[in-house]
């Protein structure tokens, strides 16, 4: 098997746009969360029904608690916001779980990553102005004494961009770092022609020995070499195991995180 | 030795390499330590207050991995490095 680390690719282009592979997974995961989530919306009524509609409530309630604890009270309007980049992120994360190369998670993408953090950065400046009006907002960047100014402005203006960039390379650099790491563990397990035999031979031997524990015709086996039979098979199909342990780290434990934390550092950095 | 024909483009590809190896590595002490320093205190807060884990470790894994994000500036760096190869 020939494995190589899967590539942003574009396959054709639109009216001089390069569709990459990127732009297709995102469009397919913005179609189906915009399914899920109208019909989520619809049919709503003043007393729940239906079991949608608590669903729906309870993630408007933890959505809601979460952005009103960062970011103030009467922020209501954040909400959706914050949903669909919760929803959005979660999912492109969680699909690299489909193993290599299947789906590229678009999030692995520097682009994707970049662009939620403009995002966040325009509605921050937005909100910030809306608050405090232009004036105000522009005298914080020089900072609170006169003579204090050469200094602080630099800094200020700095850290405005730091935010963004750090938002990005955060995420971009954490699911990136895993599919690498995932596809040279891949590579070490699966690359060469002789691992696959091996783990054929282990899931062999161990549905054998768990056979044997249903049909009492082959009892010949005692234990002793029951127990070496099955330590065996679990030994050549250690790779299956590291495989679960790679995806379950990089792609579930580390997605759900990176998503847990890029709304919670957006909501930082959008409140006043 | 014939045939050890080495160009410039080439030292430029294995300087790139060890550069690469060093970022990493090098971003990856700061991290460590500091995400190691993290989890001592959380366990010693959990040891405090056994009632309150799943706020500390909540709380603990949020700090661990903003503070992960200058180790992966070094990653960023080294992927640049091999990957896009800007020399």
């Amino acid at each position: 098997m020939n494995i190589s680390i899967s590539e942003v690719t574009s396959g054709f282009s639109v009216f001089g746009f390069e569709i990459t592979n990127t732009m297709i997974w995102t469009w397919l995961i913005l179609a189906i969360l915009s399914v899920v989530f109208i019909w989520l919306g619809s049919g709503l009524k003043v007393k729940p029904t239906s079991k949608k509609q608590v669903v729906a409530e309870m993630i408007y309630g933890v959505i809601g608690n979460l952005v009103e604890s960062n970011i103030g009270p009467n922020t209501k309007a954040f909400i959706p916001y914050f949903t669909a980049l919760f929803a959005f992120i979660l999912t492109a994360n969680l699909s690299g779980v489909w193993g290599l190369g299947v789906i590229r998670p678009p999030t692995a993408d520097v682009a994707t990553p970049f662009a939620l953090a403009l995002m966040t950065c325009v509605i921050s400046w937005y909100y910030k102005i809306k608050m405090n009006g232009i004036k105000e907002h522009l005298k914080g960047f020089l900072g609170p004494v006169k003579f204090m100014t050469p200094i602080m402005l630099p800094m200020n203006i700095i850290s405005e961009i730091a935010n963004p960039v750090s938002l990005t390379l955060r995420m971009f650099g954490n699911l990136l770092g895993g599919l690498i790491i995932g596809t040279l563990i891949y590579s070490m397990l699966i690359g060469s022609n002789v691992m696959p035999i091996w783990i054929a031979l282990g899931s062999v031997l161990l549905c054998a020995v768990l056979l044997t524990k249903q049909y009492k015709k082959i009892k010949e086996l005692d234990k002793t070499k029951k127990m070496m039979v099955m330590g065996l098979g679990i030994l050549c199909c250690l790779p299956l195991f590291a495989m679960i342990f790679v995806h379950g780290y990089f792609d579930i434990f580390s997605g759900c995180l990176q998503t847990y934390i890029f709304c919670l550092l957006s909501m930082i950095f959008i409140s006043p | 030795m014939e045939g050890l024909n080495i160009t410039g483009q080439d030292l430029i590809y294995a300087a790139s390499a060890i550069g690469a190896g060093l970022a990493v590595g090098l971003a990856a002490i700061g991290p460590g330590i500091g995400e190691g320093f993290a989890a001592g205190k959380a366990t010693e807060a959990v040891g405090r207050q056994p009632e309150a884990q799943s706020k500390i470790t909540t709380t603990m894994l949020m700090g661990q991995a903003v503070s992960e994000t200058t180790g992966l500036y070094g990653l960023v760096v080294a992927l640049l490095l091999i990957f896009v190869k800007p020399f």
